[in-house]
């Protein structure tokens, strides 16, 4: 065996272990139920109505308009469907209902980031905090542990498997993405959306990819950490359940502003630590330059966190 | 093939390892043995690379310890109670683990064809290892260990919860290992006396002493010749007149025989049963070697020596 082939070939079929156990093994469910949810949600959006042109005055909303925050639009389209409720049953005529474009765009966004980008990150920071503790609470990491590999070797080959385990989700998230955005904004009247729907969809991809990797990274050093995978996997749902929850803050953080400017500064300050918040704020905001910087600002804390991760598991003993 | 020098290990305030030493040569079966405690799984361990100690110079092949990656190319490690992947089958598990070693495609599959052959694993290898006992657990352990052909063998306990007709086959398949410097750690003196040609003994962590068998029965003084007089009345009378032999350090008296114990058995035993047959008949005599158990005992009781 020689050193640099075997080394990569080691590795390659390291990867591919761990990847074959999270597909056949572990995740099926987690892929079912990833459908079923984002399936729902975005069939949701999808299955409105939307138009160019709101309907008259329904663009804004007691001096609020769409684009100022999540939270507005979602005010708004609630305004919308109780009013057009209302006309259509004091009309005897049944229910018929026309969101603004732009509406559609936020919602698409929304639902990708909390419900997509959420379910992915609980995925990828489930399956590596198992990784390790997984074989440690087995004792069967002595297996890893004594071939010819190195032990970042061993722990970027589990990082990469599960990371390509994230894979199928986020081209499920974007098959299903694009698939909404063309049927809402495929027809010729709409087509003047699709600009900015195109780089909406890019944007979803870049912060897609940077999150699943820092959760991935901090999910590889719980499963150091821990001793069992129980334990490992119970807190890295955790993580994920409180930047979720974040998030929605984020969307209801004008709410907080009737409580003062203080307490909104420090609700804005929790708020943002949760990297699904910083996808979602900078997405909204539809800044490329933002989501960039935001994407690398999530990039390097991964890769902090892999240093760590990995000189916690070199200076480790393993036991069997 | 294998030196250890200094070891020290230590668990929060247990220490598993207080200057304990190893040395293996090349192409022997050498006994870590000791009981319960004493540090054989941690020396194992260290030298697996899979445990750091605190302190202590190691080396294997003359490639020191800090080369992880050149070592462990040179090991194959069985633990005392192996752990496997249980959902995949042996076959899955032994292939896997080649080619993480970094094998390529035909020679792993060369290879897994002939440790399943040589270890007797091959008709069951597409089973789940879910479904299998202790024992074939072992074997499929060692064929890991044996797969990518390294030159050393760490066996951790390789008998342990073996029933008597594995013990038997392991036992087999470990002396028929030939051209490979093998370790065994083992608590089972049998065992080891049954496989190894040189062995150390630890204690607490210590190394007590390190040799060869023969030169530790030697060293321990005790090599005897047990004599069966065709008067049985004439036992007594015969005990004390070995007793009065300077060849003789101890006399022993059972039912049937006496047992004298000397030191230089190439001299004193024939000298010995001379003697006696000028005194008296011996229907029978046969010299006895004092088993790894009793130079242990002894020992592990009477203090270490290097």
């Amino acid at each position: 065996m020689s050193d640099l082939p075997g080394i990569v070939t080691g590795f390659i079929h390291m990867v591919w272990q761990e990847l074959k156990f999270l597909l056949i093994h572990k995740n099926r469910a987690s892929y079912l139920i990833f459908i079923i949810i984002f399936g729902i949600s975005l069939y949701g959006v999808g299955i409105q109505d939307y138009g160019v042109q709101p309907p008259q005055g329904m663009e804004t909303l007691g001096g609020m308009k769409t684009g100022d925050s999540i939270l507005t639009d979602i005010l708004i389209f609630m305004f919308i469907l109780g009013m057009s409720a209302f006309e259509s049953a004091s009309q005897g005529m049944s229910l018929t209902i026309v969101f603004p474009a732009e509406l559609g765009i936020t919602f698409i966004m929304t639902v990708s980031i909390l419900v997509g980008v959420n379910m992915i990150s609980r995925l990828s920071i489930r399956c590596t905090a198992s990784s390790i503790s997984r074989e440690r609470e087995a004792r069967t990491l002595y297996i890893f542990g004594s071939t010819a590999n190195s032990r970042p070797s061993v722990y970027l080959a589990k990082l990469s498997g599960a990371l390509l385990a994230t894979l199928p989700m986020i081209l499920m998230m974007m098959l299903g993405v694009f698939w909404i955005s063309v049927s809402i904004f495929g027809t010729p009247e709409m087509s003047g959306f699709m600009p900015e729907l195109t780089e909406l969809m890019k944007n979803i991809v870049i912060m897609t990819i940077s999150t699943t990797l820092l959760f991935t990274s901090l999910g590889m050093l719980i499963s150091v950490r821990k001793k069992d995978e129980e334990s490992a996997v119970s807190l890295s749902a955790k993580f994920t359940t409180i930047a979720g929850i974040l998030a929605i803050l984020w969307i209801l953080l004008p709410i907080f502003s009737v409580a003062g400017e203080k307490i909104l500064s420090m609700v804005q300050t929790v708020v943002m630590i949760s990297p699904i918040t910083q996808d979602l704020m900078v997405l909204y905001g539809g800044n490329n330059a933002l989501v960039i910087q935001y994407a690398l600002i999530q990039l390097l804390a991964a890769l902090v966190l892999i240093i760590l991760g990995i000189i916690v598991f070199i200076k480790q003993d393993i036991e069997y | 093939m294998i030196t250890a020098d200094g070891l020290l290990k230590k668990y929060g305030s247990t220490t598993a390892l207080d200057n304990a030493s190893l040395h293996v040569k090349e192409g022997t079966i050498h006994g870590l043995i000791g009981p319960n405690g004493a540090g054989k799984s941690t020396t194992i361990k260290i030298l697996s690379t899979l445990v750091r100690p605190d302190r202590g110079e190691v080396s294997i092949g003359d490639v020191p310890l800090k080369n992880g990656r050149a070592i462990r190319y040179q090991i194959g490690v069985v633990p005392e109670t192996p752990r496997l992947h249980e959902y995949l089958t042996a076959r899955e598990e032994i292939t896997a683990y080649a080619r993480i070693s970094g094998m390529g495609k035909t020679e792993t599959a060369q290879r897994v064809s002939s440790v399943l052959e040589e270890l007797d694993i091959r008709t069951v290898a597409n089973q789940e290892i879910s479904r299998y006992s202790t024992g074939m657990k072992k074997r499929v352990a060692l064929a890991l260990a044996m797969v990518t052909d390294p030159p050393v063998l760490l066996l951790d306990e390789p008998m342990a919860g073996l029933d008597p007709v594995v013990r038997r086959q392991f036992k087999d398949i470990i002396l028929g290992l030939e051209d490979r410097t093998i370790l065994v750690s083992d608590h089972d003196l049998f065992t080891v006396e049954e496989l190894c040609s040189t062995v150390t003994i630890l204690k607490e962590g210590r190394t007590l002493i390190e040799n060869d068998i023969e030169s530790l029965r030697k060293d321990v003084g005790k090599v005897s010749v047990e004599l069966k007089p065709s008067d049985p009345g004439k036992i007594d009378d015969l005990a004390s007149k070995l007793k009065q032999m300077s060849r003789v350090s101890s006399v022993e008296v059972t039912r049937e025989w006496v047992i004298a114990s000397v030191t230089d058995p190439d001299a004193d035993i024939p000298e010995v049963i001379r003697q006696a047959s000028v005194y008296t008949d011996i229907t029978e005599a046969r010299p006895s070697k004092i088993s790894l158990e009793e130079i242990f005992i002894k020992l592990a009781t009477g203090g270490g020596r290097r």
